[in-house]
């Protein structure tokens, strides 16, 4: 089986910490049991309660690669990562749906380990936390929250 | 002879409406034809990962009941002859000279 490459390191990890989250692990919600990444569905009233998406936003990479005596050098990449939850809202108290779900995504991620694994070259960041309040009408609240995945790899994607 | 375009909001009860009880905060149940607007089913959250969902509106006779406030129920059928479900005004939609729309969604024991 071939070595995944960096990106997929980082992408995996992270599908495994949110994955966990689910009130029979501690949490507040259940939205790690749906978890979609790689496609944005619209969900209906008949799928479950709560969900996830994990969104890869384009990467931005210094390339510092090919030049000077090590012509292979490295490549330097941001790479944003966002973690959007939908769930049903608390009609009467909207606020503690969407609080629950951002309290869940920052505890599943945020752990002691912010290399991914030993992948990232520098510790996992967070980015600015969205809450998306219930609109008229609408029984569903939603957050997003970002995370930037420093990490280095070689001209041609191999880890260094 | 109509002022307007307008159709009559009781025409409208009269051809589309079905029996409704309309309560609003500390106030008394009035029984009204209330009126089904066509629902739109859009995303919420207005954003990349979002869930569809009706966005159901009610119409309602404002010569029957002048004021709608949010938090208002309503107990209706959603078609002639189905079971009646709770309804909470959620929000304004639209007001008319002689009618009220308003967005609902589910009573609490319906969500």
């Amino acid at each position: 089986m071939p070595d995944l490459s960096v990106r997929q390191s980082i992408l995996t990890e992270l599908i495994s910490r949110v994955s966990a989250i689910a009130v029979a692990n501690g949490y507040q919600t259940d939205a790690g049991l749906r978890l979609f990444v790689g496609e944005l569905p619209a969900l209906g009233p008949d799928d479950p309660d709560a969900a996830l998406a994990l969104i890869v936003r384009d990467e931005q990479a210094a390339d510092l690669s090919g030049y000077g005596e090590a012509p292979d050098g490295i490549i330097l990449s941001v790479l944003p990562v966002e973690v959007q939850a939908v769930v049903k809202a608390d009609l009467e108290q909207p606020w503690v749906s969407v609080e629950g779900v951002i309290a869940d995504i920052k505890q599943a991620v945020e752990t002691n380990d912010r290399s991914l694994g030993g992948v990232l070259a520098l510790p996992l960041k967070r980015g600015r936390t969205r809450a998306f309040p219930r609109e008229p009408g609408s029984t569903v609240v939603g957050a997003g929250v970002p995370y930037l995945a420093t990490f280095a790899e070689s001209w041609g994607g191999g880890a260094v | 002879m109509p002022a307007d375009v307008r159709v009559p909001f009781a025409a409208l009860q009269e051809a589309f409406g079905v029996p409704g009880t309309v309560t609003i905060p500390d106030g008394t149940p009035v029984a009204t034809d209330v009126v089904w607007i066509l629902p739109s089913t859009p995303e919420y959250p207005s954003e990349e990962f979002a869930r569809r969902e009706p966005k159901r509106v009610l119409a309602i006779s404002r010569d029957e009941i002048p004021l709608v406030p949010r938090g208002t129920v309503i107990v209706a059928a959603e078609r002639l002859g189905d079971v009646e479900r709770t309804w909470i005004v959620d929000s304004l939609a639209h007001l008319d000279a002689d009618h009220t729309r308003v967005l609902v969604v589910p009573g609490i024991e319906e969500t």
